[in-house]
């Protein structure tokens, strides 16, 4: 088949690089660039394996482009992809591939049980192994309001003492997780390396238990945010996991964890304008710990450019705009004619019109009404952080009261391999602030 | 080699021990060029290095070589500190400018061999445990893949391609970017 000329040299060498043992082999490949190191894995097998065995190719150094990234509303049910528009078909955000839900909801330790809520987090980083995913249930305690609390009522959801006052999460935790290989749920029994994140009592006070939180996926480590603020990071090959606490002066604020250029970020914007950033240092010995890396009031900034006031519209002569497909709009849609076919949802009688009939449903819906589903949003800024001295636009006078402000912001996420975390603001407009 | 000289002479009181190589050739050197070598460095500590180091993964050749390469580099070492001590990579940094360019250019030169002695010098600074003279030659390798085709690495090595046109297809759809 191979119809190679023969212009090898006249005397066969014999294959050096396999004379080398793997540690060396390794060694050497290690050092070759990105680029040299993909196409060593396409020579022959036991170079890929070893490539890949020992993550040789860091997805982290690849020349990769931003394409777009996922982002997730409070309230709304499916991640939406925000990318640039482009007629390249774009990724879809709906990711219902997963058979069922794990049932029971329920969790046990060896002496008592709890009925918990289980949220789903996807395990998946397509260059280290692209046909390979899992997905974890994470369990979350049912929420209680504490004494002084608006709803507070002492019988209310009270557990056994003994139960109240046991460790979470527990030394050895049980847990689903989904395996794409076996296309099952299957149960994995976690080891705890470490203190707890507190008693069941103490987690069970936070009042944002019911919300989907952030996970990210970084060398082979799943790190999901969990009640109270701590961070569950969860050894997939070794089964075990380690509690890392939120920064110990932290507001609770309901942070943002994301990766981005040096690894695992926690975002939060407390008291309103104040932007912190935080690093995971991983570095010593088994001991993890957020280092502060970015403390910033942005109420001085957001004044200048008072997006709240001066919204602006879109103008087509500018950058190609960002846009989100509004995917929510499509399911909510399904979900209505679902409800209304296993009668969960009462839904009155005007087929043509479902999405404004369900109570609750219609009010998460965004605020565009006509079905051209695109919700242009403006790209303000390059990427970088020139957009800091961005004079350009229209701004007033920093005299100006905080209290006239009308805006609020929200974390969206982090630029996936540049120091950049991406803010939104309630009154439409969104905005890049770069961490640096 | 009668450039590394003055460094011996001044380290002549020291210890020598004596390496034999595979081929039972003997190579006298001073300890400071031997500890260059994390293998030897611990055998010295143990105190068995009495009769001499047999070292039966390294031939005559090699060794030489490899003899040159820590003469070199200990007398950088040596030269710096006034004592022969001790090498650390601080010693290194202190090194001025003219010296340390020397170092390169005899670098650079010391990897001017074929391939296979290249391969065989990776594997005595491997079971020698010599971390710069490892570095040097695994980086040349890996330079030498750089720009290459998978066919071309696989030519120059002499490497079976022992994948199916199916996985070569999923490996290049991996890792596209690297070969538009």
């Amino acid at each position: 088949m191979d119809q190679r000329v023969q212009e090898e040299p006249a005397t066969v060498e014999e294959d050096l690089m396999a004379s080398l043992p793997d540690d060396v082999l390794a060694d050497v490949l290690r050092r070759a660039a990105p680029r040299g190191l993909a196409a060593s894995r396409c020579v022959c097998k036991a170079w890929r394996a070893l490539i890949d065995g020992r993550r040789l190719l860091r997805a982290e150094l690849l020349p990769l482009s931003l394409a777009g990234f996922f982002l997730n509303f409070d309230g709304l049910y499916i991640t939406e992809f925000f990318s640039r528009v482009s007629g390249e078909p774009c990724a879809f955000g709906k990711h219902d591939y997963l058979p069922g839900p794990v049932d029971p909801r329920i969790y046990c330790s060896r002496s008592w049980t709890l009925d918990c809520d289980l949220k789903n987090y996807l395990a998946y980083d397509p260059t280290l192994s692209p046909n390979h995913y899992e997905v974890f249930a994470i369990p979350r305690l049912p929420y209680k309001c504490g004494p002084g609390g608006f709803c507070y009522s002492s019988s209310m959801g009270e557990l056994d003492h003994q139960v109240e006052q046991s460790e979470w999460p527990p030394s050895r935790c049980m847990m689903h997780a989904f395996s794409s290989t076996s296309g099952r749920w299957e149960e994995r029994s976690l080891v705890r390396h470490g203190e707890a994140a507190g008693t069941i009592a103490d987690m069970r006070l936070d009042y944002y238990m019911s919300i989907q939180r952030n996970a990210v996926y970084w060398r082979g480590e799943l790190y999901v945010t969990c009640q109270n603020d701590f961070v569950m990071r969860i050894s997939l090959s070794e089964n075990k996991y380690q509690v890392i606490k939120a920064p110990t002066d932290i507001e609770r604020s309901y942070p943002y964890l994301g990766k981005s250029e040096k690894g695992v970020y926690l975002a939060s914007i407390e008291r309103q304008f104040r932007l912190r950033v935080w690093i995971l240092n991983e570095s010593c010995s088994g001991k993890m710990e957020w280092v502060l890396k970015h403390d910033k009031d942005l109420t001085e900034w957001l004044l200048k450019h008072r997006f709240d006031k001066y919204a602006s519209s879109y103008d087509p002569k500018g950058p190609t705009p960002w846009i989100s497909q509004d995917i929510n709009d499509y399911y909510f849609k399904d979900c209505a004619r679902h409800f209304r076919n296993t009668g969960a949802v009462s839904v009155e009688k005007s087929e043509e019109n479902l999405e404004t009939t369900i109570d609750g449903i219609n009010a998460w819906r965004s605020d565009s009404e006509d079905e051209n589903t695109e919700a242009l949003i403006e790209e303000r800024f390059e990427w970088s952080s020139e957009a800091l001295v961005d004079e350009t636009s229209e701004w007033s006078s920093i005299n100006e009261d905080i209290h006239q402000y009308n805006g609020y912001i929200q974390i969206l996420g982090f630029h996936p391999f540049k120091d950049i975390v991406f803010l939104s603001e309630s009154t439409g407009g969104d905005k890049e602030w770069p961490i640096i | 080699m009668a450039s590394a000289g003055s460094g011996d002479e001044k380290a002549a009181a020291a210890a020598m021990i004596t390496l034999i190589s595979s081929d039972n050739e003997k190579f006298e050197v001073t300890e400071a060029t031997a500890t260059l070598s994390q293998t030897i460095r611990h055998m010295i500590e143990d105190g068995c290095t009495d009769g001499g180091v047999p070292l039966p993964n390294v031939t005559s050749k090699i060794l030489a070589r490899v003899i040159e390469y820590c003469k070199k580099h200990a007398t950088a070492a040596a030269g710096e500190e006034g004592s022969s001590s001790s090498f650390s990579d601080a010693a290194f940094l202190e090194v001025d400018r003219a010296f340390l360019e020397e170092l390169e250019e005899f670098d650079d030169a010391f990897l001017e061999v074929d391939r296979a002695t290249l391969f065989d010098l990776i594997l005595a600074a491997n079971y020698l445990d010599i971390k710069g003279l490892l570095n040097l030659t695994c980086q040349k390798v890996a330079d030498s893949v750089k720009g290459k085709t998978p066919e071309q690495i696989r030519e120059m090595y002499n490497i079976v391609n022992d994948l199916t046109p199916e996985e070569e297809a999923e490996i290049r759809r991996e890792t596209q970017w690297a070969f538009e």
